[in-house]
């Protein structure tokens, strides 16, 4: 019989779940996790197949996918209190937030992609009128051309040093 | 030679070699001197996306000598999966269950490529006692599992315990189960025959303990073993356990350090040293295996290597394994552990029992090797299934146009020599026209829409049209069982033979997209992309490979397999479905042994080079899918000629060919400026610049946007817009545009009615930036009654 690999997936969980709970023990995730996170590319995060999880399951699954590794006691611990009070996009966009910026995070960077939520943002848009200017072409081509520490005194001469 | 690909990214992870790690690195030391084999070691680079090749030399030397680096040290070649040609064996022999690249992506590429997939199955045990693993092991098991169950051309078993026991799993998944062989493993281990061995610890007398050796966990059922201590103490034997603390038996090693009888009757020696391991297995009155279940029991040989008589727990894969020489007990009883023990003890049988041992010979590395290399080399071989003396001659079109095919005629005759023969599938009118302008070397005949249709109806859509009357010429008309497929616009660029279309014993299937990407005229869709999406549907729906092969070129057909997949999915013929994608994604998942998949090959496909974002490059252009448009005024093609002309042909098919590349290059150099975007993005903000339109936790529209997107000046680009399905409403439209700084439009406003949308996909915001520096912005309206506005800064450089 021809299963789509959603169906099959779903079928498989159900028979091991059945098996492990006559051991009298519990299924390591549900299935809801199960099939968001078998579905992900190797290489990034796809938000939107996490879109459908409950709080619970987001969380374990952020620290699956972005961290490489099973969500600690002591995390979901810390997280207890908000995972069941707050609203699930504000509880979704702190723990993204700070998942994204965890050092460990930024020792992996896997991709999150197709996400909606506000997470990089804090205090709003870049103003257009305040976008960076650009140095023009023919003083550009100079600037390259200059050794490094002479690149690092025209930066601080105009004032960009940060640029 | 077969061509085999075999992923080793935990073996190169893995410091102590032990388990399914040291089975691949014995396999694979063996397969790399075996001459009907052509291997290539590969290694997860760190986007888990493609491989670096591990030189044999390194790889050798490394898990040899303990010397240097498998990965060597010279420069890194990259593999990718849609790199792997067809025909070839991907050996899954490590655990790839745990590997990044995880199968459930991997497999079905492979496969829609005609890649024979094998993975090697030690056991099922994270399935059928789920309870004994790390959750993480259980869930990446599971979903390995369905992978291979899915997409695995051929399986090889250790055992025939575990060929029955995936039998059994498929039974109760009620899913086909994929062909196996069963290849036991080797086992002749290396033992240090005369190595030292330690003083026997004392407390313990030669022949008066049972020895247990390994990890400590649940599985292993060191429980039993420890409930026996005390009936086995009134026998005068003592409990020996050896090995090392596993996971989640905290509560065990409470009750062993509490146990009465610890260090009088029972011993618990945690990591002890080969020269103790050695002295325990010497003197022991045997070794005890009461696990609850097993993959293969090497533990069992190691026993009888050492000379060690073996008691083992009665399940099928130990008495596989175990054979006579070991006596078997219910690994849920002591009594029935006890009376083996006394069976044992009584009267001359564990003499015997060791005699027979000492004659005992495992079986070698070198032979479960050859074995493997030899099913794998049966399971696919280089050269595909379709006979070598097949010749194509029939060329088969379907037209009601008799301009575009006689222009399209000079083009076959003088580039295609081995056709001989043209079948016309047109309305009865055309064939007086075509007969007396046509005089070339290949011979027209004809077969009409009416002898076609018998009087059916003929369905009013184009491409319902299409396929329908396909459907009806497999059936009805005069062809040959392998012929080639055109339109009465696709000429050949050049001169070529029939090994284009069929190489290496397999016909070669021209893709160009992958459907479940197909975005086609977004929210004007033509009849076209709609049956794109059918065949989408269909294919996906039916678990088949869904690339997309209308590459607007020639393609080979072989009618009985069409027929046959006609005759598996009788309704489809009305179903409006792309004829080429169903054809040959059904082909290549049913006879990968005939058919190979590769990138297209034609020119003016897309028409304009920016009427899509291109999936894959094309593998070479030998021929161009003709467009008039395309030679007007101020197009790509406007000084060529339209016609074929004997004398210019060469060179300006030449010219064409080189104009198109620069073309395909423009575009490859925009998507590469969007990646780098994107990736310096992803670094500053950690997450990837997305535009989305969903609904906030009020349930209005809100836009989330980038805090800023950077596009390529020139360029032609695509954004998609992630759209939640609930503000899809009826007559909700999306407005977008780019402004400069003091508000005028210099990327024109533009509108999509998101209803129209295939549900399936996001709308794209299609953007044809100007060519000079430009800071503005880019700004959206979503507009349903009340309007909703967003805008994010735009940097056009």
């Amino acid at each position: 019989m021809k299963q789509t690999p959603e169906a099959l997936r779903s079928r498989i969980y159900k028979l091991a779940e059945s098996r492990i709970e006559a051991a009298r023990a519990k299924m390591p995730c549900s299935a809801a996790l199960f099939e968001a996170l078998a579905a992900q590319r190797p290489d990034s995060v796809d938000y939107t197949l996490l879109k459908d999880l409950d709080n619970r399951d987001f969380i374990e699954a952020v620290f699956s996918l972005l961290l490489g590794r099973p969500l600690d006691d002591a995390t979901r611990a810390a997280w207890q209190d908000r995972t069941d009070s707050m609203p699930q996009e504000q509880f979704r966009t702190a723990v993204l937030r700070s998942v994204l910026r965890s050092a460990e995070y930024q020792r992996r960077m896997t991709p999150l992609c197709r996400c909606p939520l506000p997470v990089a943002e804090e205090s709003g848009q870049i103003n257009v009128q305040v976008a960076p200017q650009q140095m023009p072409d023919r003083l550009m081509r100079v600037y390259r051309k200059l050794p490094a520490p002479m690149k690092k005194l025209a930066k601080k001469l105009a004032g960009k040093e940060d640029a | 030679m077969t061509h085999v690909y075999i992923d080793l990214s935990r073996l190169c992870l893995t410091k102590f070699t032990t388990g399914i790690q040291r089975v691949a690195r014995e396999i694979v030391l063996r397969m790399l001197k075996d001459p009907s084999l052509e291997v290539t070691l590969l290694a997860d680079m760190p986007s888990h996306t493609e491989w670096r090749v591990l030189p044999h030399d390194a790889f050798t030397e490394f898990y040899t000598k303990g010397t240097g680096s498998p990965y060597g040290t010279g420069k890194t070649v990259i593999v990718r999966p849609r790199e792997i040609e067809s025909g070839a064996v991907f050996f899954d022999i490590d655990s790839a269950w745990n590997m990044p690249m995880h199968r459930s992506w991997l497999f079905p590429i492979l496969r829609e490529h005609g890649v024979t997939v094998v993975p090697h199955l030690y056991d099922l045990i994270p399935v059928t006692e789920p309870q004994f693993f790390y959750s993480e092991t259980t869930r990446q098991f599971l979903v390995w599992v369905t992978a291979v169950l899915q997409n695995a051309s051929h399986i090889i078993c250790n055992a025939e315990a575990t060929k029955a026991a995936l039998a059994k799993l498929c039974g109760e998944l009620e899913c086909d189960i994929p062909p196996c062989t069963v290849i036991p493993l080797g086992a002749d281990f290396k033992q240090g025959g005369n190595a030292e061995q330690a003083p026997l610890p004392e407390g313990l007398t030669p022949e008066k303990y049972v020895l247990m050796v390994g990890t400590i966990e649940p599985r292993k059922n060191h429980a039993l073993l420890l409930d026996a201590v005390k009936p086995l103490s009134e026998r005068g034997i003592k409990v020996v356990f050896a090995g090392r603390i596993g996971w989640n038996m905290d509560a065990f090693q409470k009750k062993m350090a509490a146990h009465p009888q610890n260090g009088t009757d029972f011993f618990f020696f945690e990591g002890p040293t080969d020269a103790v391991i050695r002295a325990l297995y010497a003197n022991a009155l045997a070794v005890v295996f009461p696990t609850m279940n097993e993959g293969f029991g090497l533990p069992v040989i190691e026993a009888y290597q050492h000379g060690t008589p073996v008691l083992a727990s009665d399940i099928p894969v130990l008495r596989e394994v175990g054979g006579e020489l070991a006596d078997y007990f219910d690994n849920t009883s002591v009594d029935s552990l006890v009376a083996a023990v006394d069976r044992l003890l009584a009267g001359d049988t564990r003499a015997k029992k060791k005699e027979a041992i000492a004659a005992y010979r495992p079986r070698t590395w070198d032979a479960a090797a050859a074995d493997m290399a030899a099913a794998l080399a049966g399971f696919s071989q280089k050269t595909g299934t379709v006979p070598a003396e097949t010749r194509i001659s029939q060329m088969v079109v379907l037209t009601a146009r008799n301009d575009d095919l006689l222009r399209t005629l000079p083009y076959l005759d003088a580039f295609l020599p081995f056709i001989e023969r043209l079948l016309v599938c047109c309305p009865e009118r055309n064939i007086a026209e075509l007969r007396e302008k046509w005089h070339g070397r290949i011979q027209l005949s004809f077969f009409t829409d009416e002898e076609l249709l018998g009087g059916a109806p003929l369905p009013k859509d184009h491409t319902r049209r299409n396929f329908f009357l396909r459907c009806l010429l497999m059936e009805k008309a005069p062809l040959d069982d392998v012929f080639i497929m055109t339109d009465d616009d696709y000429r050949p660029l050049l001169p070529l033979t029939q090994e284009f279309f069929l190489k290496d014993g397999r016909m070669r299937g021209y893709y160009c997209y992958d459907l479940r990407e197909w975005y086609g005229t977004q929210g004007n869709y033509t009849s076209y992309d709609l049956s794109m999406f059918r065949t989408r549907d269909f294919l996906t729906g039916e678990g088949l490979p869904a690339l997309q092969y209308s590459a607007h070129q020639p393609q080979i057909i072989d009618r009985r397999i069409y027929l046959e997949m006609l005759a598996k999915y009788p309704h489809i013929s009305g179903d409006g479905l792309d004829e080429w994608s169903t054809y040959f994604n059904y082909g290549i998942a049913v006879h990968p042994d005939r058919f190979a998949a590769v990138p297209y090959t034609s020119i003016g496909w897309p028409g304009a080079i920016t009427d899509w974002t291109l999936w894959c490059q094309p593998s070479g252009l030998c021929f161009e899918n003709f467009y008039d448009a395309l030679y007007e005024n101020g197009r790509i093609f406007a000084d060529f000629s339209r016609e074929y002309n004997a004398e210019t042909i060469v060179s300006e098919n030449m010219e064409k060919v080189q104009r198109w590349r620069t073309e395909l290059g423009k575009q490859q150099q925009t998507a590469a400026a969007l990646a780098m975007f994107r990736s310096v993005y992803h670094s500053q903000y950690h997450m990837m610049p997305e535009l989305s339109l969903c609904e906030g936790e009020d349930g209005a529209a809100v836009f989330r946007l980038p805090k800023l997107i950077c596009i390529p000046a020139g360029a032609f680009v695509r954004l998609r817009l992630l759209t939640d399905d609930a503000l899809r409403k009826k007559g909700a439209v999306l407005r977008y545009g780019v402004q400069n700084t003091e508000g005028r439009f210099v990327i024109p406003q533009q509108e999509i009615r998101l209803a129209d949308l295939d549900s399936k996909l996001h709308p794209e915001l299609v953007l044809p930036a100007p060519a000079g520096l430009l800071n503005g912005a880019l700004v959206l309206e979503y507009d349903c009654g009340e309007i909703v506005r967003g805008s994010t800064a735009c940097l056009v450089r």
